[in-house]
């Protein structure tokens, strides 16, 4: 999958822009590593081989950095879910796209309860996305109750990253997640 | 959701000097946890301090470390009767043709998490970075985990389960479904508009025979 870690809102030039791409890089890898609580603003800056100075040129700190690696993870997943044609589809996507963004979303599992402003904008985000996935779900069921299915398939596949993140769950091809919980929504677990 | 929970040696028991030596010290003791419940419900546990709690049982901060460590000391007493009553309360009964019985077992979870929404929200505050807390969690997780790996074969047995079916995959798909959902609303109060019985059927249908025909691809 592509990686979209190339904020578009960069100041100047190319040197700027991968030294920006190079910390919020660095941030993920670190959040991934250590969640938002253990990864101090100078671990960040040492695994992009900067200073902190360095890093407090691009952002106000540890919680910009963050918010800007939230918002990316909002514009990509939101983008592949309106690329793709069908709800497994959806569900490979979300898998590739939260797996690249793990660390983003470690932290934002950490942080989840304490910070009102992130839960709001993790909320805004399941929402647009339960919008996206109710449109394949759509049809006799009624435009609430598909909504309704779109946020639960996101509540499952959202806690199986961060499990996976946590090192709790080994790691499992994106498709035959996928094709298991689709297989869930289509025909449940038992036989007719 | 099924009693497969294989044990860790996770549990409180009181530090040196520290059991309540009457029923009055049972009865202060119990007056600590009340109050440490009421705070980690607005506050969590990493905010809170020893002496708020103590403020609000209306005791010093020196009668609660009579009892406790700690808070973390609070919340492992507080854990250790949740993962009781988890253990005692959330099974799934199988129907005759050795189907789950999903529909109640969705309530009852809704229930218990209503019930102890302040450790709820503590437990899943503490699970990063990985600590005693978050071992009972995976611990708890595994256990539903296994009940469902042994509904699901069992159902092969008897040939009600989908040939063709992920078991392991499946069944951890299935805690998630109950867990994360009822997080998201209880807990963290999203989805305030959507009804038990709603959940309750997805979740029903998503553990049954899906939703079939109403889905268009």
């Amino acid at each position: 999958m592509e990686s979209s870690l190339s904020p578009s809102d960069v100041p100047n030039g190319n040197g700027m822009r991968s030294t920006r791409q190079a910390l919020l890089a660095a941030g993920l890898a670190t959040f991934a590593r250590a969640g938002y609580e253990g990864a101090r603003v100078a671990d960040i800056s040492a695994e992009a081989g900067m200073t902190t100075g360095a890093l407090y040129g691009h952002f106000d700190g540890k919680e910009a950095l963050f918010t800007e690696l939230f918002q990316l993870y909002g514009d990509d997943i939101t983008r592949v879910l309106n690329d793709a044609d069908s709800l497994e589809a959806q569900l490979v996507q979300w898998i590739e796209v939260s797996r690249t963004y793990s660390g983003a979303l470690r932290a934002s599992a950490g942080i989840l309860q304490r910070r009102p402003d992130h839960a709001a904008a993790r909320r805004r985000l399941r929402e647009t996305c339960a919008g996206l996935m109710a449109w394949h779900l759509r049809g006799p069921l009624t435009q609430r109750d598909a909504r309704l299915v779109a946020r639960m398939l996101i509540d499952v596949l959202d806690q199986y990253i961060l499990m996976e993140s946590m090192g709790w769950k080994e790691q499992r091809r994106a498709v035959d997640v996928a094709a298991a919980l689709h297989g869930m929504v289509l025909q449940g677990v038992y036989v007719p | 959701m099924t009693n497969a929970q294989s044990g860790t040696d996770f549990s409180w028991t009181p530090s040196e000097g520290r059991a309540p030596a009457s029923r009055r010290g049972h009865r202060t003791r119990d007056r600590i946890l009340e109050a440490a419940v009421s705070v980690f419900e607005e506050r969590g546990l990493v905010e809170v301090t020893m002496q708020e709690i103590g403020q609000r049982a209306g005791l010093s901060s020196g009668t609660v470390y009579k009892y406790f460590r700690d808070k973390a000391d609070i919340f492992r007493f507080l854990l250790t009767q949740l993962r009781q009553t988890i253990r005692d309360e959330t099974t799934i009964p199988l129907d005759d043709d050795g189907k789950l019985v999903v529909r109640p077992a969705v309530s009852r979870f809704l229930e218990l998490y209503r019930d102890n929404v302040a450790l709820y929200r503590v437990w899943w505050e503490s699970l990063d970075p990985p600590n005693e807390f978050s071992d009972v969690w995976v611990e708890v997780h595994e256990g539903y985990r296994k009940g469902f790996v042994a509904a699901f074969k069992r159902g092969r047995r008897t040939g009600v389960t989908r040939p063709d079916l992920d078991v392991d995959l499946v069944a951890e798909l299935a805690v998630l479904l109950f867990e994360r959902p009822t997080y998201s609303r209880i807990v963290l109060g999203w989805d305030s508009e959507v009804e038990d019985d709603q959940q309750s059927a997805v979740t029903a249908a998503l553990l049954g025979s899906g939703l079939g025909a109403t889905v268009t691809e």
